[in-house]
């Protein structure tokens, strides 16, 4: 049993590797495809046609694609992603300072949408058109329908400009305050981890209006698919059987129904992570959030193709290894998996 | 001072809030039931049996309510008790199992779990003699590998297994009434005498009582002492076992009593009124035969991979078949669950390439034709299949007509629209069918109805062989009795061979003229209907014949309608 469920975890993790592999010549071949000749933006304004082709030799940009593609794999496998032609700094540092900012907005985001989601599908399942469902069936519809970028909008408007109950969304931290030490780089754990109660409330309320709109665009899935599995495996026999048997209804719910319920609701979560992953680049974005994403979008548009890779593939390694982890996890917690195929 | 009985129902009405206004399911249902008996409450399907049973419990649907009537329990009234005392009652004084044991076991849960939740929260165990107190509830239901059974999962384990899982989580807080809801439909014949004789041990010996819901007469009969028959949600008849044969009464009693297959029974004994194939001749047997199978095979792959080595386990699911089918005549095929008794039929059927052997028909060789395009092969026609579920073999989307002129369109030749319209009514009529249900919709139709497209619809190319695949299975016995007195019919009527397969030897009996009894993938036994079912050679004919529960004798009453 043990050694069944070992081996699927092997082969899942080894599934990975090929599909690591596809997202490096993807990210390669889609920044070769932006417009734009980098050699001539790193040569600067004032550079002949000389010079220019003396930077294009030095990145290498005269050769083969498929030359470029080795070196380019063989400079990843040795962790040199290269240099931001915009800011000149090593594209993994830049993406190591920066991602700490994006992955802290991006959970806390889930979290909100989690602890809201789920307890509103369950009451939702229990009590089908109660008052509960319909304010779940609007939350959802109204999470699916609306843009992020225009809720990011709305929600500033409505708390900082006319309410004025957020602070100004401009970072991470109000000017005011000092950076707390680096230890893990997101700020409120470190705030907390130096005792320092002044810059994590500072920190924490400057999270809540962008990780609440990433969260109102996760909400959806996840209430949607926490509702309907409830309402299948609540009207499932086994339940039935626990109520004629007498279990109570409270571990009828939580135990019995939950605990299968939350099988497909693990599958979405990933789904529902990998879009807020792209979510985030807006999100920081209209929040002038220091994170990954507006890096991406700064890289983007200096058509700075190091940076738009190295971006492109933190995101694919972080979703696919999410991805990873859900599939492991499904793996414990079914036992049904890996059996009877 | 045990002279109360233990469950008292008295004038029981139960409404169903629906669509279309309120409906009352059940009617003035009264019975009461003592320590050690066990009741049947026999019926058909939407008899109201299931909701009476349930609403002891109140574990009716949402849209059920006990609309009159009171239920006692042990002089305590469970009509109007409340959600507290309700969930006392259940599982610790009144227990339950069910039809389909797999899923009536939490899947994610491991069995031992089960118990464990049960005797926690009833309090019949603390964490020194949680342990033990599971041992000796397995133990009690006939289970010894403890061990095993304990940390395994319900998929892991037989239906027959699960079942008895169950029993040990009714019995678990010494419930004084079990009520069983079916509990060995869609198990072997085996399997169902092994688990109804033991609840009928725990019946006698453990002085519970039980309600048995079935619509097995024969079971009833074999196992209850106490009989309450149903009909569209009344009681027609109540008598103790010692009276029921004898003062059947109801019509409708007498009605079930003759559809229920018995060991003596013929076919046209089915039904009271004598069907209509009497008269028809039995089509001429040819010398040489219709279908011949010979050294028929069907292994299974199981291939398990490890990286990048694999091992394949081998899995025999049909072993060295040998036998004939003359036209005109019925072939029974009969055995338990797993016993290849389905392989082999989608095998002929050319549905699924064998492994080796060969299937002649009409001399054909026609496992020389892959599966794949034997669609296409004139041969297609001249063997069909009615399958097993009615419900899940026709599409719900298309109508009566769609469903019967669908083989006529692809392999039949009907060009024009008129030649279609008079064939599909011919067929609609020939197996029984109003013409006005042409246009419906598979839910609209009833079991038997639909039981009666499939038939059709496999009718409709004028096969020569028709392979039967437990065509009654799913129906209730009284329409199992004309569906099978309509295949009666349809072979003398248009000299079809017919492959019957079956779990329920007396079912295939009726039929057939030759038997075949498969188990573990061989054949075990053939021969003549008649020396098969009265000098049975091998032990596992015999050990079916004896699993079966039937009715010894129809009374000289009956025998005289």
């Amino acid at each position: 049993m043990l050694y069944d469920k070992g081996l699927l975890i092997l082969k899942r993790v080894m599934l990975a590797i090929p599909t690591f592999f596809g997202v490096m010549v993807i990210s390669f071949c889609l920044t070769r495809t932006l417009p734009g000749d980098p050699a001539v933006y790193f040569a600067g304004v004032l550079a002949d046609e000389a010079s220019i082709q003396q930077v294009r030799e030095q990145l290498g940009l005269d050769r083969s694609l498929p030359y470029q593609f080795l070196a380019y794999c063989q400079n990843i496998l040795q962790g040199d992603f290269g240099r931001s032609l915009s800011t000149g700094q090593d594209v993994l540092d830049e993406i190591r300072t920066r991602l700490p900012a994006s992955l802290e907005l991006t959970l806390l985001g889930l979290f909100f949408a989690l602890i809201t989601a789920i307890p509103l599908g369950i009451i939702a399942a229990l009590k089908p058109n109660s008052w509960v469902d319909h304010v779940c069936r609007i939350l959802v519809t109204c999470g699916a329908s609306t843009p992020i970028f225009f809720s990011g909008l709305f929600l500033m408007f409505v708390f900082y400009y006319l309410l004025g109950w957020a602070p100004s969304p401009i970072g991470r931290l109000d000017f005011i305050y000092l950076e707390p030490l680096h230890i893990t780089g997101f700020y409120t754990i470190d705030a907390l981890l130096v005792g320092d109660l002044e810059t994590f409330k500072a920190a924490f309320s400057q999270l809540i209006l962008p990780s609440t709109t990433l969260a109102l665009c996760a909400l959806a899935p996840i209430a949607r698919m926490t509702r309907s599995s409830m309402l299948t495996s609540l009207e499932s026999e086994y339940v039935k059987a626990a109520k004629a048997n007498g279990i109570p209804a409270k571990k009828r719910v939580y135990l019995y129904a939950l605990q299968n319920a939350s099988l497909p609701l693990l599958t979405v979560i990933g789904l529902v992570f990998g879009f807020l992953l792209g979510g985030n680049v807006l999100v920081e974005k209209v929040y002038s959030w220091p994170g990954v994403g507006s890096f991406a979008i700064e890289a983007l548009i200096a058509s700075d193709y190091a940076a738009v890779q190295g971006f492109v593939l933190i995101m694919a390694i972080l979703f696919v290894s999410l991805n990873l982890l859900i599939d492991i996890f499904y793996t414990l917690l079914d036992p049904r998996m890996g059996r009877n195929e | 001072m045990d002279k109360q009985p233990l469950l008292s129902i008295k004038n029981l009405a139960i409404d169903f809030e629906t669509r279309r206004g309120t409906v009352r399911a059940v009617r003035d249902v009264s019975f009461h039931l003592n320590r050690g008996e066990v009741l049947a409450l026999v019926g058909e399907s939407g008899s109201g049996k299931s909701v009476t049973a349930y609403s002891i419990l109140n574990l009716l649907d949402k849209n059920g309510r006990l609309a009159e009537g009171e239920i006692f329990y042990n002089g305590m009234s469970l009509h109007n008790a409340n959600k507290k005392q309700l969930e006392e009652v259940r599982g610790r004084e009144i227990a339950m199992i069910f039809q389909n044991p797999m899923s009536t076991l939490n899947p994610i849960r491991k069995v031992g779990q089960h118990l464990r939740d049960m005797l926690k929260t009833h309090g019949y165990a603390n964490w020194s003699n949680l342990e033990a107190e599971i041992e000796k509830l397995l133990h009690q239901v006939e289970i010894f590998d403890v061990d095993r059974v304990k940390n395994a999962y319900p998929f892991e384990l037989s239906g027959g297994m699960c079942q008895r899982v169950m029993i040990a989580l009714a019995l678990a807080c010494r419930s004084q009434l079990l009520i069983a809801d079916e509990p060995t439909t869609g198990l072997d014949v085996t399997t169902q005498k092994s688990i109804m004789d033991l609840v009928h041990n725990l019946a006698k010996e453990g002085d519970l009582a039980v309600i048995l819901i079935t619509h097995d007469l024969g079971l009833a009969a074999k196992y209850c002492d106490k009989f309450v028959v149903m009909e569209k949600g009344l009681v027609v008849e109540q008598n103790p076992r010692s009276h029921f044969f004898a003062d059947a009464a109801h019509p409708y009693t007498q009605k079930l009593l003759l559809a229920t297959p018995s060991k003596d029974a013929s076919l046209s004994e089915l039904t009271s009124h004598s069907p209509d194939y009497l008269h028809l001749p039995e089509p001429s047997k040819a010398t040489t035969p219709l279908l011949q199978v010979k050294g028929l095979r069907k292994t299974y792959g199981k291939q398990t991979n490890f990286l990048f080595s694999s091992a394949t386990e081998e899995f025999v699911a049909v072993e060295d078949s040998h036998f004939e089918i003359y036209s005109g005549e019925c072939v029974g095929l009969v055995g338990g669950s797993g016993s290849g008794k389905s392989t082999t039929s989608r095998m002929l059927s050319r549905l699924e390439d064998p492994t080796s052997g060969r299937i002649l028909f009409e001399g054909t060789d026609i496992t020389a034709i892959s599966s794949k395009d034997f669609i296409r092969h004139p041969l297609r026609k001249d063997i069909q299949m009615v399958f097993q579920d009615p419900t899940g073999s026709l599409n719900p989307r298309h109508s009566v007509f769609d469903l019967i002129s669908e083989p006529l369109l692809r392999l039949g030749a009907y060009r024009s629209k008129e030649d279609l319209n008079s064939k599909v009514e011919e067929l609609t009529r020939q197996v029984g069918l109003p013409s006005e249900f042409i246009y419906r919709l598979p839910h609209q139709l009833s079991g038997g109805q639909k039981a009666r497209v499939g038939i059709a619809r496999a009718i409709a190319l004028q096969p020569k062989l028709l392979i039967l695949d437990e065509p009654t299975s799913a129906l209730d016995v009284s329409v199992q009795a004309t569906v099978l007195q309509l295949l009666e019919t349809l072979r003398r009527e248009l000299g079809l061979s017919y492959l019957f397969i079956s779990h329920d030897l007396y079912v295939v009996k009726m039929l057939s003229h030759r038997l075949l009894v498969m188990q573990e993938g061989k054949i075990v036994e053939q021969g003549m209907t008649k020396e098969v079912m009265s000098n049975p050679q091998h032990p596992y004919t015999q050990g079916l014949m004896a699993a079966i529960p039937v009715i010894e004798k129809k009374s000289p009453a009956l025998a005289e309608l």
